[in-house]
């Protein structure tokens, strides 16, 4: 226990120590987090969004005009058994020739006498169901009830979201697995550059008898130091750009950044990793 | 203790040592002698196996070149004590840290390692430079809290490379009289040196001369 005392302290001096070296791999993960924070949030707001379109589509179920009361009430219940089905708007004729009202400012028992609107449900499908398959294999089965004549939904809308959801998705794991691959790759060599400053040191040490884990372990902790130190940085840039988007840009762009507790965590736990990873790699090549 | 069995180990470059046979026995006291680049530093090096031989064996205590493995390196060199020409001395750590971390390297346990490194550094007569930085010590004190670095862990064996390379000679001729303490009290010393005034300053040791990487006499 004392001598992992010693090892943390060791590992925390060493960052004293190392100074410009240190203070450059801190840069280098600031930067790092920065560009992967604001990744993050733009790759959750982006999906956020893509879904809060995807939430909009519902689906129109029009019924024969001449469907009896019971016909109606036997459908209505068919849709509330159904698992996939989360809202459920009955619209009577009556309603909808109101609706036409609202829509076209002219009230159609004057223009036609008589009101051809049939009665009708509008439904919205759970998140999961939000797609062509389910909405195909939903509709088809609907269709088969005898007193419905004709359902009604935005395919086209439908494949385009699928389509563009997988390829937002697919860009922006490619956009985060290049910046994490780039950031390792130059949070490790500026790591080696600090290790290589002081390889004199690892190289007494050996001599006097230390181990592998003994030389190791003040780096490692010096590189979750560098990490955290830079994380917690890169919170408080995010933090001030947030604030300056919400408070003075959003006239501009009509956007509210959200940070959460979550957030901040994530950002902690990628950047200690990020420092403690580089750290790993980095000394393998001075044992 | 020590033995070299047909022990040859050369550089593309130069130098290294060619069939080095010898013993070194508990309690010795021993010279290697011979001009620069005659292999001195390489026989000191596979001592502590920083090198391992070509050909033939080295054994230090249970230790064999031929079976060691890199995770018994740091056990072998608790058993050894070094001092350098260059001292090797942390330069970012005092005096105090500098002795301790041997200590806590060599997994003392903590509650001895400040008594254990305050009693080196009264023996060596540093005790009054605790706090100072290597940069701001003297050769010879610098050569002295190496050696209370090296004498810390309790070595069985002492290597020294021209540790009196850069002390002026009454400082030399003082720390060969201080390595002879030490032997007297139970180490083995080995000690590469091509400055024939300060071995004639220890009473009693063995000779090792070294030429063109081979031992050409012992005693």
């Amino acid at each position: 226990m004392m001598v992992f005392w010693f090892l943390f302290k060791e590992g925390f001096h060493g960052l004293i120590r190392s100074k410009y070296a240190g203070a450059f791999t801190i840069l280098i993960i600031w930067i790092a987090m920065i560009i992967v924070g604001l990744s993050f949030i733009g790759a959750r707001d982006t999906l956020a969004a893509v879904n809060k379109i995807r939430s909009q589509f519902d689906i129109d179920i029009f019924m024969y005009k001449n469907a009896t009361d019971q016909e109606i009430d036997d459908f209505h219940a068919l849709l509330k058994s159904r698992d996939e089905v989360e809202t459920i708007e009955f619209i009577s004729p009556d309603m909808a020739a109101e609706l036409f009202k609202d829509e076209f400012g002219e009230d159609i028992l004057d223009v036609l006498e008589y009101n051809p609107l049939p009665p009708s449900f509008t439904i919205s499908l759970k998140l999961n169901y939000r797609n062509s398959t389910s909405v195909e294999s939903i509709t088809t089965n609907f269709r088969k009830h005898s007193s419905v004549d004709e359902i009604r939904y935005r395919k086209q809308f439908l494949y385009l979201m699928e389509k563009y959801q997988r390829s937002i998705i697919i860009v922006i794991l490619l956009i985060f697995l290049f910046l994490s691959v780039i950031s390792v790759l130059l949070i490790s060599h500026s790591i080696k550059m600090s290790i290589f400053s002081r390889r004199e040191i690892v190289e007494t040490m050996k001599l006097i008898g230390a181990t592998d884990n003994f030389i190791r372990i003040p780096f490692l902790i010096e590189g979750f130091l560098e990490g955290l130190i830079a994380s917690i940085l890169s919170m408080v840039f995010i933090f001030v750009i947030a604030k300056l988007q919400n408070n003075y840009f959003k006239t501009v762009f009509d956007y509210n950044i959200i940070l959460n507790v979550r957030f901040y965590l994530t950002m902690i736990v990628i950047g200690s990793s990020m420092g403690f990873m580089g750290s790993i790699n980095a000394i393998k090549r001075f044992l | 203790m020590i033995s070299f069995k047909d022990v040859s180990c050369t550089f593309e470059d130069r130098g290294g040592i060619k069939e080095a046979n010898f013993t070194i026995n508990a309690g010795d006291f021993v010279f290697l002698t011979g001009p620069s680049g005659a292999g001195k530093s390489t026989l000191l090096r596979l001592i502590y196996m920083d090198i391992l031989p070509d050909n033939g064996e080295v054994i230090f205590q249970q230790y064999s070149s031929k079976k060691i493995g890199r995770h018994d390196l740091p056990y072998l060199r608790r058993k050894v004590g070094m001092l350098f020409q260059d001292f090797r001395l942390l330069p970012d750590r005092n005096v105090y840290q500098n002795v301790a971390l041997g200590l806590y390297a060599a997994n003392y346990k903590a509650a001895n390692i400040k008594e254990r490194t305050e009693e080196m550094l009264e023996k060596l007569d540093v005790a009054d430079k605790w706090y100072h930085k290597p940069h701001e010590l003297s050769g010879g004190e610098k050569q002295r809290v190496a050696l209370a670095r090296a004498l810390a862990i309790e070595p069985k064996v002492l290597l020294a490379d021209e540790p009196t390379g850069n002390l002026d000679p009454r400082v030399s001729i003082e720390l060969v009289k201080l390595l002879y303490k030490i032997n007297q009290s139970g180490t083995s010393v080995i000690m590469a040196t091509h400055d024939y005034d300060i071995i004639n300053r220890v009473p009693k040791y063995r000779l090792f001369q070294i030429s063109k990487s081979k031992i050409v006499s012992s005693t």
